[in-house]
């Protein structure tokens, strides 16, 4: 099917029109070995069942090689079978040693449901004599004792593992004596600062496993990123072996560039992504096409769905019945479930997602999936494309860049995205803030001796630690000596948990329908807010933030609303000013102040704005550390910046903290979502223009800290990374693109930002390489 | 170059932990315990680190006035409480307590479900330990256990203190050793906290003790006051039950800084309110189970003046079975509880006393009782078979006017539907 209407759109010239690019990548043949001889016979038999009677050559190297004693990374597409090659050997040896436990961590507590779903569904077939439970938040009291006493796999997330079983430790004790594997899926999400947490807990986890004599074996598991191997060295802070020779085959593999046509060419306005991705969708669907399209936001989400729904219900009048579901965060379990299943027996068509379904979440094979604006970074990109395509079988991914700089620049440029690979992953486990927090928690766990390292030698923290009174030193140890529950204090996350439950009160109803997590509900649920869920309409008549609950009820209104956010930033308190690389850089608190004050109301389809409404709500505020870089007019680098114009000013700025936030994370081991950037040209606090770069965590991880003592490496390594880009006016690796057509309609200023950034970038270094030069 | 690096480190460091920066060798760690105190309030060394006091009281100096219905009582107590727990667990839930201090743990240490046995009676120990978390978890440790116990005409007390982390080995051996006396372990919230951090600090010493069958006395305090003076702390009790005041008692909040406070100084002072506290909590706990057996009891004078939560106490009883639980649903429902007349009702029902059930039925109705209504309908079309009253039950409800959420509407609807029915079939010969 999927040929004809591959074939239709080749022969469509309106659709060839804007399509800047057409990839073909070529099927891959599978390669295979048998089955191990020395799995058991249900395992086989399971198998069998399921229809599998060899292993691709990439599982069967992960059996070999866990079953050596190796810990593994393995690295395969989607729906190349990665599920298995980590269940095999964790279940043949759970099977031979009838104690023998192993812990699952997923990122989400999503996954590790769907993880135990289809463990127990699929790969166990309900033959095989393991228990197999989740350990989470949502486990009920009732049966954690069983879980802890019987699982043989127990499947938990970080933070439960930070704040409920590490700090417990006791009450599973049987389970830490036989631990003998710990997998981690979808390592590539504990990169920066998540990352960093994220080694500290596994340092945390073997100490407790070593108490217990048990020395357990790590499986890792990841999505395409750029250097898998040494994250996961770094996260286990052991050797690994690195599986990434795909065996599983694929069938060949469209990937479209389409650009929505100008409307207004003097304007350069292009049709809208929403409607031009629906449009797509719609037409995949009716060719009988599985279809998956990925939005950028909940509410696109929803809106795509509806709009997808409102044209098939037109078509399904002539006959046919195509389901189509929405699926993001927020849904109750059930009602995730109940797509996923939809979506694996066939019964559900099509699915319109936020980047939810982009990790592993098992919804069988799809054959188009359409990415409706690019995701923000090539490996969600591939990500989510490869969600579409089975084994044998022709599949399509279509990119519909919206009217972004990024997505045109992407789409104007595909061999950039071809020829790029995915991000890196950094982490810095011994970041003095994220240690702090972790030692902690690891001296209320088990007491530390007086030698033993954490990673690297404990002791000189340990010894601040004593100083405020948190640990005692006494007998050789390390003695926990405070009345806290240190774990409670720490958050592995930028955002908190909590999350506001959405009730249906329509007609006297009371019914739970949905959640959000606190933050959104304050720019998505606000008083008056259309909320859409499924595609059925809701209007909040009251978000109580006291209770966490927002109340909602069924609507028809033609408009959907979208709240206006403003964001700013308050200076606290000023640590200090230093000189550095001749300018000053300022360290301190600052208040990241983010407030939907309006909201506009949108008709459905044209998007037309229709009238607005007040929102009173307080603001989302986050209270972290800052640097700030100082370009006051008494030096050097402030002087050559004042003598550029006014808006070339602002130009500059803005490519700066691009250009910073991609290559600190090299330098600070972070990830560039960790760290936050505002640029004032007048800044009324400093007195000076003023780039703010900003902790992401509340509270700060020491980013800032960290920026200013490797500024020069950053500002020499920022003139080398844009000088040597390939790009001509900015792209996406460097200072960021620039409007379209930038240099010919002479937009803006008129100048090349590029060149812009250069000149200023060899005058600046200049300033502090000279300094060395002349002998500082 | 890797100097400086260390430098900025430290300096984050200190920055972080909010300390002016200092070199690391001027540091004083592992400061030696002070010595050259001698411990206060009679405390002896039974090992390098560990104390323990021991006092005596004479029962009648607690208001005990006969020992042997005391212990007597004790065991009663447990076992209401265990009736509850089990009748819960068949109603679905099931918890730590169920299958640790149900039958197996009980009929093992020597209380059948039925009589007291005389022999072989386990010895019940009074117990409340002060902890150095304000939590649970494996960094919260026991520092001092107040036992007590009845011996003859005198209650036993004994207090365990440890001096220091390192002696936490030889403290437990010796808290363990006491502890092997008793069979049956009498708290306040000690069955979810106290014990489970005492057991934590054996397994984390690579030890095995599990403490037996658990008397924990807030939740049967819950059902008698939690709806009369709120908050349910030992201390609240006291006050606001017992009638008694601590004048110079230490919050519990403040008890973990206190011993860590000892710790640094070594100043027996700085402890002395905290022993005093759990010396204090555990002669509470002894007058508070005195107290509830009176009420059980109910033939004293002196606790009619006891102002309690008849219905709720009433329902507590009524699950484990006690005959005294009528009494007190009885005046609840007298007293014009709803709850109390529901519960009372659906025992005459289960009973088959069926005309006080109705009679209890139809006062409700006068306060407009949904439950009553149905119950009666129920009664008329089931037993009584007089549809039409059955029917005028139901047409009641409706002229309340009372918001009412869809299901009732619905299944109130579907009843009145069938009555309609069976009346009609009944008017109709043949
Ligand atoms: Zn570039």
């Amino acid at each position: 099917m999927l040929d004809e209407v591959l074939e239709k759109l080749k022969a469509d010239s309106t659709f060839q029109n804007n399509v800047t690019h057409w990839e073909v990548i070529p099927p891959r043949k599978g390669r295979y070995r048998e089955i191990p001889p020395d799995i058991d016979e249900r395992i086989v038999s399971a198998l069998s069942e399921k229809g599998i009677e060899r292993l691709y050559t990439h599982q069967y190297e992960s059996y070999i090689r866990v079953r050596n004693g190796e810990n593994v990374v393995i690295v395969t597409p989607t729906a190349s079978g990665k599920t298995l090659a980590y269940n095999l050997p964790v279940i043949q040896s759970l099977l031979e040693d009838s104690s023998s436990k192993a812990m699952y961590i997923f990122p989400t507590k999503a996954l590790s449901q769907d993880q135990q779903a289809e463990l127990n569904e699929t790969i166990l077939s309900g033959n095989l004599p393991l228990k197999v439970f989740t350990y989470d938040g949502d486990t009920p009291t009732s049966i954690r004792i069983s879980v802890r006493e019987e699982g043989r796999i127990v499947i938990t997330n970080p933070d439960m593992l930070h704040t409920g079983i590490l700090p417990n430790h006791t009450k599973w004790i049987k389970f830490f004596k036989e631990l003998k594997y710990i997998v981690i899926d979808e390592i590539h999400t504990y990169r920066g600062v998540f990352g960093s947490h994220m080694t500290n807990l596994i340092r945390r986890l073997k100490r407790i496993a070593s108490f217990y004599g048990s020395k357990p074996q790590f499986i890792c598991c990841s999505a395409t990123i750029g250097n898998p191997l040494e994250l996961s060295e770094r996260l286990l802070e052991e050797d690994v072996v690195l599986i990434d020779d795909n065996g599983a085959p694929s069938g060949e593999r469209h990937f479209i560039f389409y650009n929505p046509p100008l409307i207004d060419r003097v304007q350069g306005i292009r049709r809208g992504v929403v409607q031009e991705s629906r449009r797509i969708a719609v037409s995949l669907l009716e060719g009988g096409i599985k279809t998956i399209v990925f939005a950028r936001s909940r509410l696109r989400t929803e809106l795509i769905a509806s709009y997808i729904r409102e044209s098939l219900d037109k078509f399904y009048k002539r006959g046919h019945n195509i389901e189509v579901a929405s699926y993001r965060g927020g849904y109750l379990p059930s009602e995730r479930r109940r797509i996923e299943s939809g979506l694996r027996n066939g019964r559900i068509r099509g699915v319109v997602s936020t980047n939810a379904l982009e990790l592993g979440i098992d919804i069988g094979g799809l054959d188009a999936s359409v990415l409706a604006g690019f995701p923000g970074s090539i490996a969600s990109a591939w990500q989510q494309a490869g969600r579409a395509g089975r084994k044998s079988s022709l599949s399509l991914s279509i990119l519909v860049a919206s009217a972004s700089p990024i997505d045109q620049y992407i789409i104007m440029h595909p061999e950039y995205f071809f020829a790029k690979s995915p991000e890196s992953g950094w982490v810095d486990p011994d970041n003095v803030y994220i240690l702090v927090d972790h030692l902690k928690c690891a001296a209320f766990e088990l007491p530390f001796d007086k030698d033993e390292p954490f990673g690297g030698p404990a002791e000189e923290v340990l010894s601040y630690l004593e100083e405020g009174g948190t640990v005692r030193f006494t007998g050789g140890k390390w003695y926990w000596s405070d009345r806290s529950y240190p774990a409670e204090g720490v958050s592995l996350r930028t955002s908190t948990p909590e999350n506001i439950i959405i009730v249906d009160t329509t007609e006297g109803r009371n019914e739970v329908i949905g959640e959000m997590d606190l933050s959104s509900s304050k720019m998505l649920l606000y008083d008056g807010a259309v909320y859409i869920h499924q595609g059925d309409q809701y209007i909040v008549d009251r978000l109580d933030l006291e209770n966490k609950r927002c109340y909602v009820s069924e609507s028809r209104e033609n408009y959907y609303t979208d709240s206006i956010v403003k964001t700013d930033i308050k200076v606290l308190e000023v640590d200090e000013k230093t000189p550095a690389c001749g300018i000053d850089a300022a360290i301190g608190d600052i208040l990241v102040r983010s407030q939907a004050t309006k909201y506009k109301k949108l008709k459905y389809h044209t998007h037309e704005n229709i009238g607005y409404g007040e929102i009173n709500l307080p603001a989302d505020e986050m209270h972290t550390r800052s640097v700030v870089l100082l370009f006051s007019e008494d030096t050097l680098p402030g002087s050559y910046f004042r003598e550029l114009e006014e808006p070339v000013q602002a130009l500059l700025m803005e490519k700066l903290g691009n250009l910073f936030k991609n290559i600190a994370p090299v330098f600070l081991l972070c990830d560039p979502r960790d760290l936050g950037i505002a640029e004032r040209v007048k800044d009324p606090f400093f007195a000076s223009p003023s780039l703010y770069i900003y902790d992401m965590y509340p509270g700060g991880t020491g980013l800032s800290e960290g920026f200013v003592a490797r500024l020069a490496e950053i500002v020499s390594g920022s003139l080398e990374l844009v000088s040597g880009c390939p790009c001509r006016s900015g792209c996406p690796s460097c200072i960021g693109p620039s409007e379209a057509g930038f240099g010919e309609s002479g937009q803006a200023t008129g100048k090349n930002p590029k060149a812009i950034t250069i000149q200023f970038l060899e005058k600046w270094v200049g300033t502090f390489r000279n300094e060395k030069e002349s002998g500082f | 170059m890797k100097k400086k690096v260390v430098s900025d480190r430290r300096h984050i460091l200190a920055r972080r932990l909010g300390f002016v920066e200092k070199g690391l060798e001027n540091r004083t760690t592992g400061r030696a315990f002070p010595e050259g105190q001698w411990p206060i309030l009679g405390f002896k060394p039974i090992g390098d680190f560990s104390f323990v006091r021991q006092i005596e009281y004479r029962a009648e100096q607690l208001g005990i006035e006969d020992i042997c219905s005391f212990d007597f009582s004790v065991r009663r107590l447990y076992e209401i409480q265990h009736r509850v727990v089990a009748a819960r667990g068949r109603g679905g839930l099931a918890g730590r307590g169920d299958n640790q201090g149900s039958k197996a743990g009980l009929a093992g240490r020597g209380i059948a479900q039925g009589p007291v046995e005389k022999e072989r009676e386990p010895k019940a120990v009074f117990y409340d330990a002060e902890t150095t978390g304000l939590s649970s978890g494996t960094g919260s440790l026991v520092f001092l256990l107040g036992l007590a116990w009845t011996d003859g005409e005198m209650v036993r007390l004994e207090q365990y203190f440890l001096k220091d982390f390192p002696g936490e080995v030889e403290y437990l051996l010796s808290v363990k050793k006491r502890l092997e006396d008793f069979g049956l372990f009498v708290s306040y919230n000690g069955k979810s906290f106290d014990s489970h951090i005492l057991e934590t600090r054996f397994l984390m010493n690579r030890m095995q003790y599990r403490m037996g069958s658990q008397l924990d006395m807030l939740h049967i305090v819950r059902r008698l006051w939690a709806s009369v003076i709120g908050s349910c702390t030992l201390q609240d009790i006291e006050e606001k039950v017992l009638g008694e005041r601590r004048h110079e008692d230490i919050p519990g909040y403040e008890i973990p800084d206190r011993y860590f406070l000892f710790q640094r100084s070594g100043d027996w002072k700085t402890v002395r309110d905290v022993i005093l506290h759990n010396e204090r909590d555990v002669l509470s706990l002894i007058k508070l189970v005195h107290l509830v057996w009176k009420i059980i009891d109910g033939k004293r004078e002196e606790v009619k003046r006891i102002a309690f939560d008849k219905a709720s106490f009433g329902h507590y009883m009524a699950r484990a079975g006690e005959p005294v639980a009528h009494r007190y649903l009885l005046e609840a429902h007298e007293a014009g509880g709803m709850k109390a007349g529901k519960l009372l009702s659906l025992q005459y029902k289960r009973m088959g006393e069926w005309d006080k059930a109705v009679e209890i039925w139809k006062t409700m109705l006068e306060r407009k009782s949904l439950f009553a209504a149905i119950e009666l309908a129920k009664y008329y079309e089931h037993r009584a078979r007089d549809y039409e009253r059955a029917i005028s039950y139901v047409r009641e409800v409706s002229r309340w006017n009372m918001p009412a959420d869809k299901r009732t509407r619905g299944e109130l609807v579907k009843r009145l539907k069938r009555l309609e029915r069976l009346k009609v079939k009944k008017e109709r010969p043949g």
